[in-house]
């Protein structure tokens, strides 16, 4: 069978770092082919590739029979290889509609057309408003960017990516960060796609990926492990390995579950009656919560429910309208967000936002905190002991890390500050499964040290296995809290609050 | 039916700053016939002051509008529209100087100079960009500046009269302004079809987020070029159009305080908003002329102004006038 995108030998280094070593991989007209692989693979470097928006250090891309490796981004868009990104990447300012008619326009006609208003060509705004229709967003077209959703965005990313009516359709993590509802919405969006055009899914969820995928390819450290069909590459063990994630020694052992001391811990966190509004849309009615030192407490919830919310409420970064904060016996709501890191809570960010033109040294140095004369401070040396991944890399940009190693940046930038209490939010988000397990070990490992832990995150189970106390949240109120135990033994929880 | 809603809702987000409507039409006229009697009210009760004010504000406004193409709509914060501005003026008084008065010659010299200078500058410049593509316009307008002032025989520090062009009839102050007038209107005309075509959408694309743009197949770097050019173009064209209004060119028109000047007029009047060059331009040469008269500190007061628009009004004067977004 004729291949619509023929990769050959590709290589890519960035610096001294080899992100993909001669990867071979064709994807076939009108198939879905994902391309999976664990954090720090080269999957996204590859999409990149073959979108155009990097240059390969070696190697070939062929599409549709002619060689495009020298081609500039916006050509190939031409040629019909679409794109979306692994972070929303929309024009924000524009709305549903808008996005849409740019991207027919990039298709279609000449860039130079200088004179006749967009507004007048009848057919570009009725081909955009069709494909809004496509991608489930028919009823949003004047919504501004900015205003859709999470999930709503994901989908006009495709939507985008769709209107420039592409032979071969790029989706970098389509699903990242959105409920299983919308999900399912996507993995619809894309069986559609079948026979119709290309699709090269770069995705985590192998819950979707082994729905809709007709071949994967499996990346591993910037190679190509596998390639084939769904249940060839399950059957493979080095797949298996290397990334499904097969349970370690240290995995399977039953680990004791964490007991509360005799007595309760003094609280380090005293929330109440938390008010938190964006303008005039109100997200969280009056959060309770308390946090005791020492402790790992999580905050569950569907999306959109108000975690990250409260997260940026406690620090200050979304001041809260009614409602207290107290930590440590001081009343920090209301305060500046660099007074409240301060004293001693640090929030590591959703989507970790590592600078990117800072190296990993001097990401860390320049958080280190000297106010802060505690018995035992954090230093260089002890992040990079607790992540050793990272040292091997003290030289490169962030730009230049992947993503399991941004998050491990990030965590470590918060340590530097010498915190009492962390937030994470999202801490997981997108890693391949044993990155994010070395992160949970990492947290495990810094509670037992004394370090008091906040976390929103989504991988329940994992989590019950070594926290204290759990808060769930609904529409911005706390629906349950209780204890692991409590949390495991109450099937109905999880069903209410927890899944679809 | 889709298309029928569509449309509508198309042409409600297009129509604000164009006139819509019996009222907005009535005010329109009412101050294009203003405009238009101004030079007789100003001969008549013996302003020529101010018909001179009002002639450089139109100029500047052009200007403006001109820079504007590329800092508000483009995204590029050009530092050196003082070249094309300054060469616009020189091209008028060197051309006299060496003995060319011919409107029919200058005027197309003129710009097709400072058409050629931007596609210099912009080819190089907007290879990089942020600090880098400010501080590559910069020097290549203080190259140019420097250039200039050491032709002793256009005047080099001191500057260089410019006769007015021959248009084949006497052209008199208000001559001149009626001529800044309308081709103001004219360049007006055309960055409205501009900004509005798919040329225009394509370089806000790659203003709010470049990767996405060329990722949908618009050529990014042709597209800001050609806006640069285009850019370059009318500030040249208001050069000339100053040198005709004060029959005097200066290297302080080529010079950075210059380009400065230009750009707190874009910002005062809201940069990326049609109408921000218009109102920057005119709004800066009132606030100017008050404060100058009223104290010798006069700059002092127009910085506070400045800051008080930066601070509490990002989208400049317009955007306050207009209340609303399009």
């Amino acid at each position: 069978m004729v291949s619509l995108l023929q990769v050959r030998g590709l290589s890519k280094r960035f610096g001294g770092v080899v992100a993909l070593w001669r990867c071979d991989l064709d994807v076939r007209e009108g198939e879905v082919h994902a391309l999976i692989g664990p954090n720090g693979a080269g999957k996204t470097t590859l999409a990149h590739l073959v979108a155009g928006t990097l240059r390969p250090t070696e190697g070939r891309i062929a599409f549709r029979g002619r060689d495009v490796t020298r081609t500039p981004a916006h050509q190939r868009a031409r040629l019909g290889i679409a794109r979306t990104f692994q972070v929303t990447s929309l024009f924000p300012k524009d709305t549903v509609l808008g996005n849409l008619v740019l991207a027919v326009l990039g298709r279609s006609g000449s860039p130079f057309r200088l004179w006749h208003p967009v507004e007048a060509e009848r057919a570009v705004l009725e081909e955009a408003a069709a494909y809004a229709e496509r991608v489930g967003l028919g009823d949003r077209l004047d919504v501004p960017v900015h205003a859709l959703s999470h999930g709503e965005q994901r989908q006009l990313e495709v939507g985008v990516a769709l209107a420039t009516r592409p032979r071969l359709l790029v989706l970098d993590e389509p699903t990242s960060g959105m409920s299983q509802e919308e999900s399912a919405r996507m993995v619809a969006l894309i069986e559609s796609l079948r026979g119709e055009i290309g699709v090269l899914l770069v995705e985590h969820d192998m819950d979707v990926v082994f729905r809709v995928a007709d071949r994967i390819t499996v990346l591993v450290d910037g190679r190509v492990l596998a390639s084939g069909k769904p249940e060839e590459v399950r059957a493979n063990p080095e797949v298996h390995r290397a990334y499904l994630g097969e349970p370690g020694p240290d995995h399977v052992q039953v680990r004791e579950p964490p007991r509360p001391p005799a007595e309760l811990p003094a609280t380090l966190l005293q929330v109440e009656g938390l008010e938190t509004f964006y303008g005039p849309s109100q997200v969280l009615f009056g959060v309770n919560l308390e946090v005791r030192q020492g402790q790992v407490v999580t905050l569950l919830g569907r999306n959109g429910m108000g975690k990250t919310t409260t997260l940026l409420s406690l620090v200050g970064l979304v001041p809260p309208r009614r409602g207290r904060v107290v930590f440590g016996g001081e009343v920090v709501s209301g305060w500046e967000p660099e007074r409240v890191a301060k004293l001693g809570i640090a929030l590591v960010p959703e989507g970790r936002q590592v600078f990117p033109n800072l190296t990993v040294r001097e990401n860390l140095v320049a958080f280190s905190a000297s106010h802060d004369a505690s018995r035992d401070p954090w230093t260089l040396e002890r992040v990079l002991d607790l992540f050793p991944r990272l040292r091997a890399r003290l030289d490169h940009w962030g730009s230049q890390l992947s993503g399991g190693e941004q998050q491990m940046l990030a965590i470590g930038r918060a340590l530097m500050t010498n915190p009492r209490l962390l937030l994470l939010d999202e801490a997981t988000e997108g890693l391949a499964p044993l990155v994010r397990e070395e992160i949970w070990r990492c947290l495990e490992r810094l509670n037992r040290e004394g370090l008091t832990i906040l976390l929103v995150d989504k991988y329940v189970d994992r989590l019950a296995r070594f926290a204290h106390h759990h808060v769930i949240l609904e529409r911005g109120r706390v629906v349950w809290q209780g204890s692991s135990e409590a949390l495991r033994s109450d099937p109905s929880v999880w069903r209410r609050y927890l899944s679809v | 039916m889709r298309a029928r809603n569509l449309s509508v809702e198309v042409g409600r987000r297009a129509a604000p700053a164009w006139p819509a409507g019996a009222p907005r039409a009535l005010l329109w006229a009412a101050g294009v016939a203003s405009l238009l009697a101004f030079p007789y009210a100003a001969d008549t009760f013996g302003w020529d002051f101010y018909l001179s004010l009002a002639t450089k504000a139109a100029v500047l406004a052009l200007a403006a509008s001109g820079l504007n193409l590329v800092l508000g709509y483009g995204g590029l914060v050009s530092f050196g529209h003082a070249t094309y501005f300054g060469l616009g003026a020189y091209a008028v008084a060197v051309l006299s100087r060496e003995g060319v008065q011919a409107a029919w010659v200058v005027w197309p010299a003129a710009v097709a100079l400072c058409t050629l200078a931007a596609l210099a500058v912009g080819a190089v410049s907007l290879r990089t960009r942020g600090l880098y593509f400010i501080m590559i316009t910069l020097a290549f307008a203080q190259m140019v500046y420097y250039g200039v002032i050491s032709f002793k025989r256009y005047g080099g520090q001191d500057g260089l009269r410019a006769p007015r062009t021959d248009l084949g009839f006497p052209l008199t102050d208000a001559g001149v302004y009626y001529l800044s007038l309308l081709l103001l209107a004219a360049c007006l005309f055309l960055l409205w079809r501009v900004v509005h075509s798919p040329f225009g959408r394509a370089l806000q694309a790659a203003r709010d987020n470049e990767l996405r743009a060329a990722s949908v197949g618009f050529p990014v770097y042709p597209v800001q070029l050609y806006a640069f050019v285009l850019s370059g173009a009318i500030t040249g064209l208001a050069g000339v159009l100053m040198a005709h209004h004060t029959q005097y060119v200066s290297p302080s028109m080529l010079s950075w305080p210059q380009s400065g000047h230009l750009m707190f007029m874009v910002i005062l009047g809201g940069v990326g908003r049609f109408w921000g060059g218009v109102v920057g331009a005119v709004a800066l040469v009132l606030l100017e002329e008050v404060f100058h008269s009223a104290t010798v500190h006069w700059q002092l007061f127009v910085g506070l102004v400045l800051l008080a628009v930066a601070l509490f009004a990002t989208r400049g004067l317009s955007g306050l006038l207009e209340g609303r977004r399009w």
